[in-house]
């Protein structure tokens, strides 16, 4: 009972953040300079008219609240709008984009928290020693680089001096690869760009284990279980890893909503053609149905990446859903 | 001791065992890239690479296909024209789906069509074809709408001939109807009041080259059209690709993945990374680009006093840009026309570099510094000379252009504040100087040839000129010599018109012309030969010709 209460209650504070991002969304996009039908033509000579004729189109000849009572009625029929830019449906230039950009993401995260977990339980189960201090120093420079200067260090190195990767694309163009050739070839494209942001995450997860762990070495139980007898590598599992990624896992959790925003640079860098790169399209087209959509996807995937954590936490640590750390 | 051994035998395996698989699934893979990288054209498979923002993201014949780069190489590979501007040095129109044209007033111009002409679906190319798209595409999107194009009448005389009577007169070396694609009426016709609605995802042209492919911002696949009227090209296969920067396309290009680079070739500053690469010739061409200063003359303030502008000028170290900023790959420019074509005016003033002379014409006009501050003051309204001159951050060359303007207008007493904005913004403020979002700014475009258009640039405001009038210009006499020239056939009257007009411009100083950038293309020559130059290099919206005559090398 305490489990469905304790979901229903999540559930109600994500929906009610879900609907006050929606509405920020729609006021956010407007403050910003620069006219949306004027920058949907390059050519100067456009008339009056046919500026007015697209204002129409697109409902914005209405007044702010009249655009807005039309943006809201759309979303509750589930529908983004239409993107003035590309000229189809929001929801169909986000399909296109949102796959791409959910296997890379997906794959580097996974790779990049497996590895950090791993390399920062090792170098805090090693707390001061030359293995320590060696990933320390390098998840921090890992950490300190950014990920277009990474990405074109990648290139350089692996596409054009090894000539072991793509220079950018998810496919070889014209390839007409089809089934297993094909899933084969977007896996050859995504390795640099995962590589890339496997490269700037795990850093940062080595880190956070790292201190996890040696916050947890000196927790009473782990004397308690060394003075058991047990075997080091399951003190190091059981004990001390489990409750030192209690912090990995709400990270991981805000990490992959965010990235799923934040891949912008290695997208751009490596021409992948997903959400990141779509977002600094849309923002320089000012086109505004096709950022409230993108924006909302975000919002969308924070506040259901959170409610996840939410849910992963009551398996890891049961005191969340009983209350009983605070009793 | 015991755990560090299993943890670390444990990891080891994993990451041996993930290399090892990732090599095998990758081995595959790795081999067909570098199949189409190093080996030779097997399949004639013309490779051209592009950066991600200029690739296309939709098929539909808006403007994307004027002002995008991939989309005014694309179109005219796919769809026919009826006429086609020849390649240097003479740039003289070639029939393609027109076999000839004649007019008795250069008003009502009669077209004669190729009978053997088919759209790539099999249907015959007719005048139907052409009225439609005469009539539907220029009133579906601005880009398309010109004075060559802009009809009173449309006649259809037979499926091979059509008449066009124009609004207006139209002279010149060139016909009418110029860069225009011709679409067919049996796929269009239901969108003809909105052609924006039809996505055009076969996109069906009558052209040397059909499209197998099109991934939006990634790539087009065109295949060669086996069933064209005209001579075949020599690559089997076209590909435009993209790329996330200069640089990777630029790696791409030594490594094989492309042989030509698709618009604007590279930097100066990259030159030297290709100098004896092995494979790869650098080809550099005269610009089709000039660079200019738009001086907002709606502007309430000093700018539009003729002598601060001619100051500006004499003030601006042309050669010190073009060492600086392009390397040396750059003239000085004087005019919208290219020196080397026989309507420029070689007797224009010139604005040579003369620190001296522009102080003196600012201290004659009453500019003093009566703060003493280092900056000039209005004689008027005692304000400070501070102009924002704007630039968009994409063109990085200009960006340092306007660097090297304030540094240098700082030595004759002016104040320059830059302004550096996004390029749609850019365009945004440009085109619109009534809204005062500059003083002055760069500008360019590339006029080509063939360019009656670029004088709009300069058409009064008051008398339509709002559009491409970027410096809020009004000159009624320009105008009157620009009509005059647009309608002319006889070939000593329209020179002397375009002579008159470019001395005006001079005199009137609405934009103070700068230079002319050189076009820098390094291309493959161990997979294909045959690319063909023009002024702005080997691929440019009036260079289709590598496409048309590369053919895989020996």
């Amino acid at each position: 009972m305490k489990t469905l209460q304790f979901i229903l209650k999540k559930l109600t504070g994500a929906l009610i953040t879900i609907v006050a991002i929606a509405i920020a969304n729609f006021a956010i996009f407007r403050i910003a300079p620069g006219d949306p039908i004027r920058m949907m033509f390059k050519d100067p000579r456009v008339s009056t008219e046919q500026l007015q004729a697209m204002r129409v189109k697109f409902g914005l000849d209405k007044s702010i609240g009249g655009q807005f009572i039309d943006y809201v009625k759309q979303l509750l029929h589930g529908n983004l709008g239409f993107s003035f830019w590309q000229k189809r449906p929001v929801a169909d230039v986000i399909g296109d984009r949102i796959g791409q950009t959910l296997i890379l993401v997906v794959t580097a995260l996974v790779i990049a928290t497996t590895l950090g977990i791993i390399l920062g339980a090792i170098s805090g189960w090693r707390n001061g020693s030359k293995t320590d201090r060696t990933i320390l120093s390098l998840s921090l420079v890992l950490y300190s680089i950014p990920t277009f200067a990474m990405g074109i260090l990648l290139l350089l190195v692996f596409g054009f001096i090894l000539l072991l990767f793509p220079l950018g694309g998810i496919t070889t163009p014209a390839s007409g690869f089809t089934g297993f050739m094909y899933l084969k070839d977007v896996l050859w494209h995504m390795v640099l760009p995962a590589f890339s942001i496997v490269l700037w995450y795990v850093g940062e997860y080595i880190l956070l284990t790292r201190s996890s762990m040696v916050e947890v070495m000196d927790q009473d139980y782990i004397v308690t279980a060394r003075s058991k007898g047990l075997r080091e590598s399951v003190i190091l599992r059981k004990h001390a890893l489990r409750n030192a990624l209690l912090p990995v896992v709400t990270l991981s959790g805000v990490n992959f909503a965010f990235a799923i925003a934040g891949v912008i640079e290695a997208e751009t860098v490596f021409s992948w053609p997903g959400i990141g790169r779509l977002t600094y399209d849309a923002v320089m087209k000012r086109d505004y149905p096709l950022l409230q959509g993108i924006f909302l996807l975000f919002a969308v995937s924070v506040v259901v990446a959170n409610f996840i954590v939410d849910l992963i936490y009551t398996r890891i640590d049961p005191r969340i859903k009983t209350g009983a750390a605070h009793e | 001791m015991e755990i560090k051994k299993s943890l670390f035998s444990r990891i080891l395996i994993t990451v041996l065992v993930l290399v090892f698989v990732s090599a095998a699934a990758f081995a595959g893979g790795q081999k067909e890239g570098s199949a189409t990288q190093t080996s030779k054209a097997v399949d004639a498979r013309f490779n051209v690479g592009f950066t991600t923002d200029q690739a296309l993201s939709t098929l539909i014949p808006d403007e994307s296909w004027q002002y995008m780069e991939m989309g005014c190489i694309f179109w005219p590979l796919v769809y026919d024209q009826l006429w086609i501007m020849g390649p240097a040095p003479d740039y003289k129109p070639i029939p393609m789906l027109a076999e000839s044209w004649e007019t008795k007033d250069n008003q009502t111009w009669t077209f004669h069509l190729r009978k053997n002409a088919k759209f790539h679906d099999g249907t015959p190319v007719t005048a139907e074809d052409v009225a439609f798209t005469l009539k539907y595409l220029p009133a579906s999107d601005p880009a398309w709408e010109y004075e060559d194009t802009d009809c009173d009448d449309i006649q259809v005389i037979d499926d091979h001939t059509i008449q066009f009577t124009l609004t207006a007169k139209h002279g010149g070396d060139y016909p009418p109807v110029f860069w225009t694609p011709i679409l067919p009426k049996h796929i269009w016709e239901p969108y003809k009041d909105d052609m924006h609605s039809y996505d055009n995802a076969g996109a069906v042209g009558s052209g040397p080259f059909k499209l197998k492919e099109f991934k939006a911002d990634q790539y087009i696949w065109l295949e060669r059209n086996e069933d064209y009227w005209g001579n075949k090209p020599g690559a089997q296969t076209v590909v435009l690709k993209t790329y996330g920067s200069a640089e990777a396309r630029n790696l791409a290009l030594k490594k094989g993945e492309i042989d030509m680079i698709g618009y604007n070739g590279i930097d100066p500053l990259s030159l030297s990374s290709f100098k004896d690469t092995q494979n790869i010739e650098v080809k550099i061409d005269p610009g089709i680009t000039i660079d200019w200063l738009s001086f907002n003359l709606h502007k309430e303030n000093a700018i539009t006093d003729i002598n601060v502008r001619k100051a500006i000028m004499y003030g601006i170290d042309i050669d010190r840009i073009i060492s600086i900023a392009y390397l040396g790959y750059a003239e000085p420019a004087d005019s919208f026309m290219y020196k080397e074509l026989p309507d420029h005016n070689p007797d224009l003033p010139q604005f040579t570099y003369n620190i001296e002379k522009a102080k003196a014409i600012l201290a004659e006009a009453g500019y003093r510094d009566t703060d003493a501050d280092g900056t000039l003051n209005d004689p008027e309204t005692g304000e400070n000379l501070v102009f924002e001159l704007l630039g968009p951050s994409d063109w990085t060359q200009e960006v340092k252009m306007i660097t090297l303007i304030k540094e240098q207008m700082s030595d004759i007493g002016i104040s320059i504040k830059p302004k550096i904005v996004d390029l749609d913004t850019f365009y945004e403020f440009w085109y619109a100087p009534e809204e005062d979002g500059f003083d002055i700014s760069i500008g360019n475009e590339e006029p080509g040839p063939h360019a009656d258009w670029i004088w709009e640039f300069a058409r009064s405001w008051d008398n339509g000129g709002e559009g491409w009038n970027c410096a809020y210009y009004n000159n009624a006499q320009f105008d009157e010599y620009l009509d005059d020239m647009a309608e002319q056939s006889d070939r000593g009257a329209r020179k002397a018109d375009l002579f008159k007009m470019q001395e005006i411009l001079a005199d009137d100083l609405p934009y103070g012309f700068l230079l002319r950038w050189k076009s820098i293309n390094p291309v493959r020559t161990d997979r294909f030969t045959g690319y063909t130059s023009t002024m702005g290099g080997v691929s440019t919206w009036i260079n289709p010709w590598s496409y048309f005559n590369v053919k895989p090398a020996e």
